[in-house]
């Protein structure tokens, strides 16, 4: 069989499976218009493979004409079907420039059938037979061309203009595969079509019609492109069903969510005023779930102070597209009122009118109480706030102020507003400043902190206060909450204390003069004594004859020098009579030991009581009032002589010791031989009003412990090993 | 009979534990032309004193260790009467008191007036020489009688009582010219010129008349 005859039954066969397919799919799928002109488009492939084949095997030239004329039917049928194929699947070319060409191949048909034998050729006057490749050998035609098959031209041309467009506008939008396959193709396998017409019918070339081959390519490209629209559409109808079964899925879920949380799901039509809900939404109002309802009778059952308000949020959600809430009371049928929050938009319809507002509704009437509950405990808490003693204040970690008391704004002279932009650095300044915010870091970090400082009020006086400080967190950053004293008074008090302190002290130390006054009267005469003798003694050596000048001037400085001593002595004194010195200096407790044993050293010759000192050499400084603590030694030392009166006058000695035995501090201790102090009453002695002695008013060694305590010391008392008593104090070293 | 037995100048010690009031008032004392001696504590008198020296103490009441009436003490204990003037700061009554008492010449207050203490170092320096001449007459008197015989020494109380030769002789058991010669023998041992000295000398030595 020869090869032309295979090739041609293929083309047929190949065209007919194709249009068999689609037709079959377009039989399921009526609206598929574009599968069932493919479908014919390929038929018209087939048929023409048929005719082109019978027409190389013709006999006679009338023969070839005939079949020629009829070739033109399923030429027409391809070029039409192609065209409104390409305009129906791809959406592309122009409709006016399909209808062209539609028009210039049904014209060019009618005008195939108006002529004899056919449009081509006026004539075709004989068979020429070409040999081809493979040894065979064709019919190809020899006539006159007619000039009217120029109209198939150009309805081939039309075509091609109709597809470039249609490509291109494919091209553009961005399907370019779809574009070269569909659009491009046509172009091809027309413009070759059209070539051949050319050839053979103008050119006089020798050639057979074999448009089938052509048109095969095109139709398999399409073939092509439709095959994996098929496929394509399979598989996203296969997802289609996928994500319905999601969806069904997800609106199920949604719903059990809905209810989960209470919520009903409403529409409301703005023309007509009914109401669709879901079932929750009416069980939510009270109404049995499959019930109707309309927007006046939803309105009626709301509460009467929330009515109007709620019809005019809902006449606002009509008219505009963004979210609307509201939150209103309902009277239930069974009379009780439960609170409702509702949201809702209006969709859009296509036209641009409103739609219905749709949305959801939930049942706050547990959220509300807790609410109220919550304001009711915002006002306990404002009371408790505002009924501390001290300013209350909650900072956040940043240092603002986030919530006070009123007495907060009292003492800071700040109002409400003024603290609500107040930061830690409006309140503190300086020192005060670095030690607040020190202090807070430590409270945010857990621990519970107190502080002392100055908090500078509106105006810019100075408060000082004492502020407390604890760290707690909540929602999710540290906050800190504490409270804040007004020390004023309390410093006032101190310093009366201290005053009142200082006076008791100043008497104490008073009455001890006086009763060492004698042996005080004694120390003043010896440098007065020396004095005395030393300007006399002057006197009489002027009064000889030859007076002896460096004995004069020797004199003379042994007075300035006893002068000064008396002048030392009554300093002294005048000193320890001072009312409040609070002056505070280093001091060597040894140089004290000195001074006060020379003030009684006439009073311990009278006693026949005898001093000893083990003093530590080098010994370190302490910081002190010099006067006070003089004070607290002569009372110890007077204690002693006291404790001893009873004694053998050989047996009448104590022993000052001082020492420095690490730890930062120095002590003194007064040591006697007297009968030592009764082991139950070693504390009680420190206590006002305690005395032993006749004429004691028990003071003396209250002001001590507190002169000692205010120096940051300890007094204490013992018995010594073997005897007597032992009265020790403990000052720190300065630094 | 004013013949001074000890020719030495009167020393004045000055006792006092405070350096400079003791320098003040040995310097006072020298001004006056006394010789002075001073002394920082009572210890240091006593190491230094001697009780042949003639003069007085000036002694200091409040002292570490002895007080004033301790050293009057221990000075009486020795039997040295060195006549004591006391100062002292404050003057209290109980002290000065016991310190008269034991025959203290004055008890001054400090500070003290040149005058006073000067009259009172005076005052008591006399009376240390009179002590001493008195002491020295009495031991001449002791050492002429200590040259009688036993029977001389017998009849001296006889004679002091005024009684005559007689008498004596026909208490005694004996012959009045015997008594005669003891008598002169007395009277010349004793070296008197009447009967009335020989009483007021005897007297002097403690013998009381028979």
């Amino acid at each position: 069989m020869s090869w032309v005859t295979i090739a041609s039954s293929m083309i047929a066969s190949v065209c007919g499976t194709l249009a068999a397919m689609h037709l079959l799919v377009w039989f399921r799928q009526k609206d598929e218009w574009a599968k069932l002109l493919f479908a014919l488009g390929a038929v018209a492939v087939a048929v023409l493979a048929g005719i082109e084949l019978a027409m190389m095997r013709a006999e006679t030239a009338a023969q070839y004409g005939v079949l020629l004329r009829w070739g033109h039917l399923p030429s027409a049928v391809l070029v039409i079907c192609i065209v409104w194929f390409v305009r129906l699947f791809l959406q592309a070319g122009r409709t006016w420039l399909g209808w062209v060409a539609t028009g210039t191949r049904m014209l060019t048909l009618i005008l195939n059938f108006l002529f004899t034998p056919n449009i081509s050729f006026l004539e075709i006057t004989d068979l020429g037979h070409v040999h081809w490749w493979g040894g065979e050998t064709v019919s190809v035609p020899v006539g006159l061309t007619n000039p009217w098959s120029i109209i198939g031209l150009l309805s081939h041309l039309s075509v091609v203009i109709f597809c470039v467009d249609a490509a291109i506008s494919v091209w553009r939008r961005g399907d370019r595969r779809q574009s070269l396959m569909v659009g491009g193709s046509a172009v091809l396998f027309f413009s070759v079509a059209m070539l051949q017409t050319v050839l053979i019918v103008w050119g006089g070339i020798h050639i057979p019609f074999f448009f089938s081959f052509s048109f095969l390519g095109m139709i398999l490209a399409m073939g092509y492109e439709l095959t994996s629209d098929v496929v394509l559409t399979a598989q996203l109808s296969r997802r289609l069903k996928t994500s319905e079964a999601e969806l069904r899925e997800s609106e199920e879920r949604l719903l059990l969510a809905a209810e989960a949380a209470s919520a009903g799901f409403w529409g409301i039509d703005p023309k007509t005023g009914r109401i669709w809900t879901t079932p929750k939404f009416m069980e939510m109002l009270g109404y049995a779930p499959e019930s109707s309802l309309d927007l006046e009778s939803f309105l009626n059952a709301v509460h009467p102070e929330d009515r109007d308000r709620l019809r005019k949020t809902i006449e606002q959600g009509f008219r505009s597209q963004v979210e609307t809430r509201a939150e209103f009371r309902s009277v239930l049928p069974s009379g009780q009122i439960r609170w409702f929050s509702a949201r809702g938009r209006s969709r859009p319809t296509s036209n641009g009118v409103s739609g219905s507002l749709m949305g959801v509704t939930v049942d706050v009437t547990d959220r509300k109480l807790a609410e109220e509950a919550l304001w009711g405990e915002r006002a306990l808490t404002d009371a408790i706030f505002d009924s501390a003693p001290g300013m209350l204040y909650l900072y956040t970690a940043q240092g603002r102020l986030l919530r006070w008391n009123r007495q907060h704004e009292t003492m800071t002279g700040y109002s409400a507003e003024e603290l609500a932009h107040t930061e830690l650095k409006d309140l503190f300044e300086g020192e005060a400043l670095a030690t607040v915010t020190a202090a807070w870091q430590k409270a945010f970090a857990g621990q519970r902190v107190t502080i002392e400082v100055n908090v500078k009020a509106k105006g810019g006086a100075m408060i000082p206060c004492l502020l407390t400080g604890v760290g707690l967190e909540f929602d999710d950053e540290p906050h800190l909450v504490g409270i804040g004293f007004d020390l004023t008074e309390y410093r006032q008090t101190e310093r009366e204390v201290l005053r009142q302190r200082q006076e008791l002290a100043h008497l104490s130390r008073v009455t001890m003069l006086g009763e060492l006054s004698g042996s005080i009267a004694h120390e003043l005469n010896q440098p007065l004594t020396a004095i005395l003798s030393n300007a006399q003694a002057a006197q009489r050596f002027l009064a000889r004859d030859n007076v002896d000048l460096e004995e004069l001037a020797a004199i003379l400085a042994d007075i300035v020098e006893e002068d000064k001593r008396a002048g030392e002595i009554i300093r002294g004194l005048r000193q320890m009579l001072k009312k409040s010195d609070t002056q505070r200096q280093a001091l060597d407790l040894n140089d004290m030991v000195q001074e006060v044993l020379t003030l009684v050293r006439s009073d311990l010759l009278n006693q026949g009581v005898s001093a000893h000192t083990e003093l530590m050499p080098a010994l370190p400084a302490v910081r002190g009032n010099r006067v006070q603590l003089q004070q607290v030694l002569l009372n110890l030392v007077l204690n002693a002589c006291d404790a001893m009166s009873g004694n053998a006058a050989s047996d009448r000695h104590f022993f000052i010791q001082t020492e420095a035995k690490g730890g930062g501090a120095v002590t003194l201790s007064v040591r006697d031989r007297g009968e030592g102090i009764p082991s139950d009453k070693l504390e009680q002695i420190f206590e006002p009003f305690f005395t032993t002695k006749r004429e004691g008013l028990g003071m003396g060694l209250a002001v001590c412990q507190s002169i000692i305590s205010a120096h940051g010391g300890k007094l204490w008392a013992a018995n010594g090993p073997e005897r007597g008593a032992i009265f020790s104090f403990k000052l720190p070293i300065t630094s | 009979m004013n013949k001074p037995v000890n020719s030495g100048v009167p020393t004045i010690f000055v006792v006092d534990d405070d350096p400079a009031v003791l320098k003040s008032l040995g310097r006072l004392l020298r001004s006056a032309g006394l010789h002075v001696e001073t002394c920082n504590s009572p210890q240091d008198f006593l190491a230094r004193h001697n009780p042949a020296m003639p003069g007085c103490l000036v002694l200091d009441v409040a002292m570490p260790g002895l007080n004033g009436l301790e050293v009057q003490q221990a000075l009486a204990a020795i039997g040295d009467e060195r006549p004591i003037v006391f100062l002292t700061g404050h003057g209290d009554i109980p002290t000065s008191v016991e310190a008269m008492k034991r025959g203290a010449v004055d008890f001054l207050t400090k500070p003290v007036n040149a005058e006073v203490l000067l009259k009172a170092i005076h005052s008591a320096i006399v009376k240390d020489s009179v002590r001493r001449l008195e002491r020295d007459e009495v031991e001449e008197f002791k050492q002429r009688l200590a040259t009688l015989t036993p029977r001389e020494r017998e009849v001296l109380p006889y004679v002091i009582s005024g009684r005559l030769n007689k008498q004596i002789a026909g208490e005694l058991g004996t012959a009045e010219k015997t008594i005669k010669v003891h008598r002169a023998r007395v009277m010349e041992k004793m070296k008197v010129q009447s009967v009335a000295e020989l009483v007021r000398l005897a007297e002097r030595l403690g013998i009381r008349p028979a």
